[in-house]
């Protein structure tokens, strides 16, 4: 077991958090009810971390990255969190396509697309979901269909963020109706103004409305436009998630400890009203405060545990599935704590509640992180099944 | 950067693991509980191995406790029906006696069965009466002491220069070892009663007056070794139970395919994962002198998981699982009794909460 941290790690996270403390937008919070001026925070936000050095920092220079390790990944996540600073625009193509391309996509693809991800020029979006393909996301129906030098797509996506700033997408399309359904799916690079595609935001429970549908009719693309071979599509979208996985736990945590701490702080002046005793006096609470922070800190020994998998080269299982199920989880409880603490003042929110709201915003989002990118139910599927080998 | 047992910890796990179940198979486990003494064999094989003597320390900073994890979490797997913690941690404080070399060395042997009395009831007191010192107390939670040669005690009275470890003969005629009916019969929890000992320099450990430090520090190690112990005992459980589902049918089919089960199966292993990697970073910031707080989180969180596991898959078992001749009932006692040693969940989270407290308060 070795956990220290190198001199040269620490010293990066002392730049980074001495960036981070200038630079990282402020309050902005309280602008996600508001969809254009929060995509115009975020997108400012991802390009003052590429010009800074911050984006695609374990991406080799060849591609316009940092060229630095994986661990640097990991503390600038981690700082990230810490200083409260929100996720760039583009965070779906830093943290999901461009470890697919560098894994599976053709040199010329890598040189390509990756560095105007490096460079935030080129925002992407994910063309994954489908109204009736979300836990079943394999029984797709977009379909892809070669005439001539051309693929024509044609179909509907939903929960994709940020689609109307994004200029690129990645779509999963049906390219063999005949095979078995994980079997005819391909991966596709699409201009987001190819004619043929309309965008519509979707408002979410939390007011945001970053969710998109995204309709295409008879979209062309040119015939090299997939990523990995034709009807490899599933393959190389799986490709994917153990990179996200293994850094996004680490910075996940250092956003719920301070989302903790920040409730910790209300918890002197707060009253229960069932007893009128402070917040952080009373047993009840005072044994559910512990609870959470003993998840996130338990989150934390599984980003280590995975994060010291990718760097010493051992093969992540679908073990990863269970860091999946375990924050939104814990994130759930979390947000429920925070409500119950607040009591009566839990129905304000924005300026008119406590800490911007930001705790109200926590509570809804925990909704939906126990949903996406697989539910907690499919995920307990995956564990049973391929972890614990349970019979189908 | 590295995460996990090394491999020398790791082998010498495998070995452990090998060990108890050759002479401590579930069998031996149930001979205990009709008959509750430590079997020699196992004592023993426990003793060529130098297994107590695991933990060590350089000055003051510990060594092993990686190593002594692994072999707690297997003694945890095998419901290992002998006093593990106590004799590893018996063992680490005479190392740290330069007067009790030679009780050191018949511990790690085997040649000597040292235990631990854990609980006080009422006043232990520790008095000088005609320039003799003397020891009165009533005990209890003294696992196998009535297998045991030796019992250390801690007398906390009645001054703070009183406060002192005493290393009790089980043999003498001021103390008695007195049986309690225990829920767990695995791990016979003896009553002690000290009844005018009279105490010598011999009998003390480290020195008088020194007790209470070394009480928080066996609480201490006592809470990690426990969380091991609960971690290997979960993941047995829940593994046990996962194969069962694979073989047992009803309604047409191997009960595993049932999705209920599989999302029973699926939150135990999640609480399984989350226990061990808890427990093992505990480990880490225990020998790397850093986070005190890790080892209450781990005895907080695997203290609820096992009680949790071994509940659960008493359930997924149905009727079978509640008999006396299933091993499930071992093993959700054996939780149950571990799960409140050490400090229960409960305690752990509000000293965590306290120290939370404290050092946000202090910046």
């Amino acid at each position: 077991m070795d956990l220290r941290e190198t001199e040269q790690q620490h010293d990066y996270r002392m730049k980074a958090r001495a960036w981070l403390e200038v630079n990282a937008p402020r309050n902005w919070e309280l602008v996600v009810e508001n969809y254009t001026e929060l995509a115009k925070v975020l997108t400012d936000w991802e390009c003052s971390m590429a010009a800074a050095g911050y984006v695609g920092i374990s991406v080799s220079k060849e591609y316009g990255g940092q060229g630095l390790t994986f661990m640097e990944e990991i503390i600038f996540n981690e700082e990230m969190g810490r200083a409260g600073a929100p996720r760039g625009i583009n965070n779906i193509g830093r943290n999901l396509l461009v470890p697919t391309l560098l894994a599976v996509a053709s040199e010329e693809q890598k040189k390509r697309y990756v560095p105007k991800v490096m460079s935030a020029e080129e925002i992407w979006c994910q063309g994954y979901s489908e109204p009736n393909a979300g836990s079943d996301l394999a029984s797709l129906a977009t379909k892809a269909v070669r005439d001539g030098d051309e693929w024509v797509i044609n179909g509907q996506k939903v929960w994709t963020s940020f689609a109307t700033e994004a200029q690129m997408c990645f779509v999963l399309a049906r390219t063999d109706t005949s095979a078995p359904k994980h079997r005819g799916i391909t991966y596709f690079l699409v201009p987001m103004d190819t004619p043929g595609i309309t965008v519509r935001p979707l408002k979410q429970l939390n007011t945001k409305s970053d969710f998109c549908e995204v309709f295409f009719e008879n979209v062309r693309i040119p015939a090299n436009s997939h990523v990995g071979e034709i009807n490899e599509g599933w393959k190389v979208a799986n490709t994917t998630l153990t990179f996200e996985r293994g850094s996004g736990a680490l910075g996940r945590t250092a956003i719920y400890m301070k989302a903790f701490h920040d409730l910790l702080a209300l918890t002197t002046d707060l009253e229960v009203p069932a007893t009128g005793s402070k917040v952080i006096e009373d047993s009840h609470y005072r044994q559910r405060l512990a609870k959470s922070y003993i998840e996130f800190a338990i989150l934390r020994y599984h980003g280590l545990n995975i994060a010291s998998q990718i760097v010493n080269n051992q093969k992540i299982g679908p073990e990863a599935s269970m860091q999946k199920l375990y924050y939104s989880e814990a994130h759930k409880r979390f947000g429920e704590l925070a409500m119950d603490i607040e009591a009566h003042r839990a129905n304000y929110w924005f300026d008119s509640g406590l800490a911007n709201g930001k705790f109200q915003l926590s509570y809804l989002e925990s909704r939906g992180d126990t949903i996406h990118s697989g539910t907690s139910q499919v995920q307990k599927n995956i564990i049973a099944e391929r972890v614990l080998g349970m019979p189908r | 950067m590295y995460f996990g047992y090394s491999d020398d910890e790791r082998i010498l796990g495998d070995a452990i693991s090998e060990l108890f179940r050759r002479h401590a198979p579930i069998s031996e486990v149930r001979k205990v509980i009709d008959t509750p003494v430590v079997s020699a064999e196992l004592h023993n094989a426990i003793g060529e191995q130098g297994l107590l003597g695991v933990l060590a320390h350089n000055g003051s900073v510990y060594e092993n406790v990686l190593m002594a994890n692994a072999v707690l979490e297997q003694a945890g797997r095998a419901l290992l029906p002998f006093p593990l913690i106590e004799g590893i941690i018996a063992a680490y404080f005479l190392s740290k006696d330069e007067a009790k070399a030679s009780l050191y060395e018949q511990t790690v042997a085997g040649d000597q069965l040292v235990t631990i009395a854990w609980h006080a009831h009422g006043a232990t007191r520790l008095e000088k009466t005609d320039g003799n010192w003397f020891a009165n107390g009533s005990f209890y939670a003294a696992p196998f002491a009535a297998s045991a040669d030796k019992i250390m005690a801690f007398f906390q009275g009645p001054e703070p220069e009183t406060k002192t470890l005493v290393i009790l003969d089980r043999n003498d005629p001021a103390v008695s070892v007195i049986a309690e009916k225990c829920m767990d019969l695995s791990m016979p929890l003896d009553r002690v009663e000290v009844v005018n000992l009279t105490v010598t320099d011999d009998d003390i450990l480290i020195g008088m007056g020194k007790g209470e430090e070394l009480w928080q520090e066996a609480m201490q190690l006592g809470a990690l070794f426990t969380a091991a112990e609960l971690s290997g005992l979960s993941d047995e459980a829940l593994k046990n139970t996962v194969e069962y589902t694979k073989i047992r049918k009803q309604f047409g089919q191997e009960i595993g395919k049932f999705q209920a089960l599989k999302h029973m199966a699926a939150e135990m292993f999640v609480l399984a994962e989350s226990t061990r990697v808890a427990v093992i970073y505990a480990a880490w910031a225990l020998e790397a002198g850093t986070e005190p707080e890790a080892v209450s989180i781990a005895k907080a969180y695997a203290s609820d998981a096992a009680n949790e596991i071994t509940g659960q898959a008493i359930q997924m078992h149905g009727g079978i699982g509640y008999t006396w001749e299933s091993d499930l009932h071992l093993y959700f006692k054996r939780a149950r009794r571990s799960s409140s040693a050490f400090g229960d969940a409960y305690a752990h989270r509000e000293k965590l909460l306290d120290a939370i407290t404290r050092s946000s308060k202090g910046g």
